[in-house]
Parts: structure tokens; sequence; C-alpha cells
């Protein structure tokens, strides 16, 4: 199977062609609001060096956020309209998951960061044995101290490790939350800053496995996650 | 050169589609004039617009109070102007400056004061095909930075044209 890998969930777009033996292309643009113009170049390149066509392709996985309001929906329309009328499949993958995969060789807990700016963090928490990731909780917006808070509840007696954009406004925070005497046991680390990047080659490798199970999205409903502040968060803000 | 997206969508569901699909090229400021008989579906594609703007729960239709206002990832209105008597009533409204703020404007029945629009502006126009759910949709603007999208949205569905 061969499928196109949309990721737009950030400042950066990525295009990738993947298939079960791996990345047959890639391709990477800072978009600065362009995602749209840039993004038919892209992935006619993607394409082209992978020898491929959109006839060949089994479907399109794309990046369902959370993120950045405009990528995600500009990432989604560029999905739907390559699939409309054609016969490929839809397939969301939630970034999250994605930035968790990135890292399945960390034996222990994953918890993907990522900023959602006004003061808040998107997270969830995942598990790995090595290879297999699964996921432990909800996606969810939290403002740091609740971030903590969940963290040290889920995460105890194995080594864990924050991963995402999260870390360049909040590394202080969290790291006086979870390090020594804070309760994370047996402690914590923060991923390199190289990792905290979605790459569309895992949102493909997801995609493929979630094709394989018949995780397919209907184009007529599908809608990013967007995941907002409650009705209360938001009043107080614009308060 | 595409200069115009045209469309024979057979179903409610390929026109909700199409609307999402658009809704994704749109950005701030933009206006969407939607035209074409009663029961001709701008309502179905005014909402597939506002789903991918990020509008949650019920968008009933605003034609008694002429215009409702939504905050989806940007802000949103949703204009039906059937009842709409003259052009000057329009204006009468506070029209002008609904479409000149940042919220995308999705207004149904635009032809009624296409006068008063300006030419930077997505005009969408439906018509009834020849079976009874068939639609040919036109999308076109006069303004060149936005033909330059729509001829994006015409190669992504048409598989940059290969
Ligand atoms: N291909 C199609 N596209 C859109 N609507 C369709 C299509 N085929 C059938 N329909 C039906 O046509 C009707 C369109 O209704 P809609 O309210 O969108 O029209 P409208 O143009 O907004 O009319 P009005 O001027 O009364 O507001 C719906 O009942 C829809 O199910
Ligand atoms: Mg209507």
């Amino acid at each position: 199977m061969r499928l196109l890998a949309i990721e737009s969930s950030g400042k950066v777009g990525e295009f990738a062609v993947v298939a079960e033996g791996g990345v047959l292309s890639e391709s990477t643009v800072d978009v600065a609001g362009r995602l749209l113009e840039k993004g038919i170049a892209m992935v006619e390149e993607v394409l082209g060096r992978a020898g491929t066509s959109l006839g060949e392709l089994d479907g399109v996985a794309v990046s369902m956020g959370p993120g950045s309001f405009t990528g995600l929906r500009v990432g989604l329309a560029i999905a739907k309209g390559i699939c409309f009328r054609r016969e490929l499949a839809l397939i969301g993958v939630p970034t999250l998951d994605a930035i968790a995969q990135a890292r399945s060789a960390h034996t222990g807990f994953i918890v993907p960061v990522m900023d959602a700016r006004r003061g808040e963090i998107y997270l969830s928490i995942y598990r790995s044995d090595g290879s297999v990731v699964s996921r432990l909780a909800d996606y969810l917006a939290l403002k740091p101290d609740a971030a903590i808070e969940m963290i040290l509840g889920e995460c105890g007696g194995s080594p864990t490790v924050l991963v995402g954009d999260a870390i360049t406004p909040y590394g202080d925070v969290l790291a006086s939350g979870l390090g020594p005497g804070a309760g994370c046991v047996p402690g914590f680390e923060f991923a390199p800053e190289e990792a905290w990047r979605v790459r569309a080659r895992v949102v493909g490798q997801i995609g493929l496995a979630l094709l394989g199970e018949g995780k397919v999205l209907d184009p007529a409903t599908a809608e990013p996650m967007y995941i907002r502040p409650s009705e209360a968060e938001r009043k107080a803000g614009r308060g | 050169m595409i200069h115009l997206v045209k469309v024979l969508s057979r179903s409610p569901e390929e026109t909700s589609e199409l609307g999402k699909i658009m809704g994704g090229i749109l950005t701030g400021g933009d206006i969407v004039a939607l035209s074409g008989t009663l029961g001709a579906g701008k309502s179905v594609i005014a909402r597939g617009i506002l789903r991918a703007l990020g509008v949650e729960g019920d968008i009933p239709s605003p034609s008694f109070v002429l215009v409702a206002q939504y905050e989806g990832g940007v802000p949103v209105n949703h204009i039906d102007l059937y009842r709409l008597t003259s052009p000057d009533e329009a204006l009468g409204l506070g029209l002008e400056d609904l479409l000149g703020g940042d919220s995308v404007s999705v207004m149904e029945w635009a032809d009624k004061i296409e006068s008063l629009l300006p030419e930077a502006r997505y005009d969408i126009l439906l018509e009834q095909g020849r079976g009874p759910d068939d639609r040919f949709i036109t999308i076109k603007s006069a303004d060149p930075g936005l033909r330059k999208r729509l001829m994006i949205m015409g190669k992504l569905l048409e598989g940059f044209g290969r």
C-alpha cells in the first residue's frame, strides 16, 4: 500500500509518500501562511520523486491536530480535495500520536507536549514497550500546573520522556514540577529538540497501520481535532 | 489558465464536501457570494464552508435574522438576503461594516446586492442539473489573488490535470 502523508499542524508543512517498506519521498517547507500555494507543488514533487502518481495511491493520511487552526484546516482541505471522487481512503492521524510514535524506542512513558498558546499545553500520555506504543489518556489542553499533576498521576515506575515544542515556553515550569523530589519516579527527561517536530513520514506510517485496520474517515464528516479551551476558560480569557 | 472551478454535484453530500474544500482555501476577510434559485443548495454548501472554518453545533438558516455570527477558528458571518426587499435595506443593516472586517462572510442570495459587493470576492452559482439531485456548481472570482487560490482548488479536484 502507498499513501501520501500530510503534516501541517505547525509552522512547517511536510509531505511524504510512504509504503510498507518505508519512506519513498519527503519534502518540508516553512509555510509562513502559504501552505495552500506551496502545498500543490509539494504534492507534485513528492509524488514525482517517489515515481508514483495519484492514481497509484491507496489513500491520503493527514495529521488531524491539535495544532495550528489554519494549518490543520488547509491540510485537511488539500487531503479532501485530492480524495474527492477518487478511490482514495482518507485517514486521520492524531498529531500527538505521531509525536509519541516517533519515540517508540523509549521504554516507559512518552508524553508529547505541544504549545497550545493561550497559556496551555496540548498533551496525552503513552506507554511503549520499546516498539509498540499505546495511548493511556485523552487528548487534552491543560495549563502547565494541571499538566504536571496529570503526568505525576499517570507516570510512575518507568522512565518518562517529554517531547514537543511546549518545552520551549514551559520547560522550566515542567522541570521544577516533575524534577527530583517531585515524585516522578524514576525520573524524567526532555527529548532533544530535533525530535519535537511532527514528521509526515510518521503520520504516513501510522496511516498505513490504520488503513490496514480499515480505520478510514468519512470525508463528509471529518474535521480537524482542534481541542478547544473550556467555555469558562474562553470567557475568562476574554474578560 | 483555469479561471473557475466547475463541478457537477450529484448529491447534497458532494455539495457539502465541496463546501468544506472551499472552506479550506478561505482566509479572514474573505467574502463568498452564493447565488441560485430556491432549493439550489446554497445553505448546503454554506454549512460545509462554515464547518471547515471550525463552526460547531447547529447552523440554522439565518433567513429571518439575515445575519448569524459564529466564532469558528475565525469569526464567520452567515448572511441570508432572501427577505431583503431592496439593496438600501442592506446598507441599513450595517452590511458594509460586516464585510469590511476580519470575518469570513458567506452570503446566500448575494445577487440581490451584487452592485454593493466588493470585487474581491468569490462567486458561487448553483444551478439545477438534469437529474433531481444534480447541481452545477461554478466558483469564480474577478480578483487575481483569489483566482489563484481557485486555480489551486481546481488543480486539487482535477488531480493536477493528469
Ligand atoms: N446535489 C445537491 N446539492 C445540494 N443540495 C441538493 C442536491 N441534491 C439535492 N439537494 C437538496 O436540495 C435542497 C437544497 O436546500 P438548500 O436549503 O441548501 O437550498 P437553498 O439554495 O439554500 O434554498 P433557499 O433559497 O430556500 O435558502 C436540500 O433539500 C438538499 O437535500
Ligand atoms: Mg438557504
